[in-house]
């Protein structure tokens, strides 16, 4: 099962730097610790403002659920946040179902993502693509 | 068409990389019953969880103690059942928990029934009932 996380890095409107972690696969029990190891390392470098693209993640679980969950209060307590790009309606579902698609901002693709960062980092509200399917 | 009660079992290392084995074995066979894509990735999901929590759970001294997916099929659906046999002290401790984990919370959303049960030698057995939805004739 192939499975990859990269960060790449970017600037917000505002001048902050931001991240772009793109996930490649499924988010489980086995690979979720990928992930999170990934996260981690972006944080340490400093940035808080985060975009988790997951257009090609096909599936995630629990384990997954909490690594973005941990990732969102760490980004947070920094001053920033996580957005969540491109979540397949599979992966919208379990978000709606457990309740974090109101906890996350949800928005359709990487570049939407990086916008709403860029609203949030200039203390606009990301209203306008919050929400599930 | 099924005939009753088909049944398939399977068990799986209490080791994270064989999680997506019970998964992709779960949708092939729920892919050849009256379900439909989104019912199908439902099933995969909960037993995936079931797996999941039965992994986490457990201390690394049970780590030979092999996870059992059993599944039974028939025109009406299909019953899984994941069973830990070294579960005991986790099922305690979600009895506990205010909440409930959001692995049990998906397995109660996606399947139509959901029962954990624990059996005299101490396995934890979490019993999943998916229905086939069939159009009235």
């Amino acid at each position: 099962m192939e499975f990859n996380v990269t960060a790449k890095d970017t600037t917000l409107a505002g001048g902050q730097r931001a991240a772009v972690i793109q996930v490649i696969g499924e988010v489980d029990v086995y690979t979720a610790p990928r992930l999170k190891d990934r996260l981690l390392q972006v944080e340490r470098e400093g940035t808080h403002h985060l975009v988790a693209d997951l257009t090609q993640v096909g599936f995630i679980d629990s384990v997954g659920l909490g690594v973005l969950i941990g990732a969102l209060r760490r980004a947070r307590a920094g001053g920033g946040t996580l957005v969540l790009a491109g979540p397949n309606p599979r992966i919208r579902r379990i978000l709606d179902i457990t309740g974090l698609s109101s906890a996350f901002t949800v928005v359709q693709n990487v570049e939407e993502g990086v916008e709403a960062l860029s609203r949030e980092a200039s203390g606009a509200a990301p209203t306008a693509t919050q929400g599930g399917a | 068409m099924e005939t009753p009660q088909d049944m398939v079992e399977l068990r799986i290392p209490r080791k994270p990389e064989y999680v997506s084995v019970a998964r992709l074995a779960v949708s092939g066979l729920a892919s050849r019953l009256d379900f439909s894509y989104d019912e199908v990735e439902d099933i995969k999901t909960a037993v995936g969880e079931a797996c999941t929590t039965a992994i986490q759970e457990t201390g690394s001294e049970f780590s030979s103690s092999p996870i059992i997916v059993r599944c039974e099929s028939d025109d009406n659906g299909v019953r899984i059942e994941v069973i830990d046999q070294r579960g005991a002290r986790r099922k305690r401790a979600e009895e506990e928990s205010a909440e409930p984990p959001i692995s049990r919370l998906l397995m109660e959303v996606l399947m139509d029934e959901v029962e954990v049960s624990e059996d005299d030698d101490g396995s934890v057995r979490v019993c999943m009932t998916k229905h086939a939805m069939r159009e009235e004739a």
